[in-house]
């Protein structure tokens, strides 16, 4: 199951968007982007678009599935849900950045050396 | 393991269905645009402007399509079918040097190694200096024409 970590903010990036789906539900990617652009002050995305990127990528490994449907306002959307394989993935990738940003808050917390 | 397989599997089936799938991703684009539109005219902005932000927003169409298309299916694929495609064309418009190589390379085949290699050197020499002498007489055309 392991992933490579090449791209941290690619990563980062699809452990948010699988969070979302997980915490909210079937969303569309305009829904998904604007959270996450809400969440983290516009710093992960591009622009709205690249979105589709990260969905695609975990449409691919079945983490989430997409089905079109119609939107809250009687719109034509490609609504994205989270899968069983997705949400062990997201609980591993929950788990792994816990870990991580323990090491780095251990790490930061060190005095300097007089 | 399993989902690089899977992202493989997938990526194949992407690459031979490529078009249906350009349809869908501007389908979704186009429903992401109307649903950002809708969202800036609520928030007061006119028609026209609320689309040039929501253009903007959303990131340029062509871009998007290229970066889904590497993303979802094989890109070195496309880029060896973008060349060959590139490659026919250039043969096309050139046929004296398509005929050339043709006969050159059927000859050098049937040969041994040796007379193989001198006869690929001499297409390549042949070739390079039809393709040096072509693009001097255009070069001279538009200079005489300017």
């Amino acid at each position: 199951m392991a992933e490579k970590k090449s791209d941290i903010l690619q990563g980062t990036l699809d452990l948010m968007a699988l969070k979302t789906l997980d915490a909210m539900g079937p969303m569309h990617g305009y829904g998904i982007a604007r959270r996450i652009e809400q969440l983290s002050d516009e710093a992960f995305l591009v622009n709205q678009g690249t979105i589709y990127l990260c969905l695609v990528r975990l449409v691919q490994r079945k983490w989430i599935a997409a089905a079109w449907g119609t939107s809250e306002n009687n719109r034509k959307a490609k609504f994205y849900s989270i899968t069983g394989p997705g949400r062990k993935q997201l609980a591993a990738e929950a788990r792994n950045w816990e870990r991580v940003s323990g090491v780095i808050g251990r790490l930061l917390q060190l005095s300097p050396r007089n | 393991m399993v989902a690089q397989l899977r992202q493989f599997i997938s990526r194949i089936g992407a690459f031979l269905r490529s078009d249906d799938l350009d349809r869908d991703f501007n389908e979704e684009l186009e429903s992401h645009l109307a649903m950002l539109v809708e969202d800036y005219m609520a928030r007061g902005l006119s028609s026209e402007q609320a689309l040039r932000r929501a253009r903007l927003v959303l990131g340029g169409r062509a871009q998007l399509l290229e970066a889904h298309r590497a993303a979802r299916g094989l890109p070195f694929l496309d880029a060896i079918f973008r060349d060959l495609r590139h490659g026919l064309r250039i043969l096309r418009e050139h046929p004296m040097v398509a005929l050339t190589a043709i006969i050159l390379f059927c000859l050098g085949h049937r040969g041994r190694q040796h007379r193989r290699a001198a006869v690929i050197l001499l297409a390549a020499g042949v070739i390079v200096r039809y393709m040096i002498a072509s693009h001097r007489a255009s070069a001279q055309r538009q200079i005489d024409s300017a």
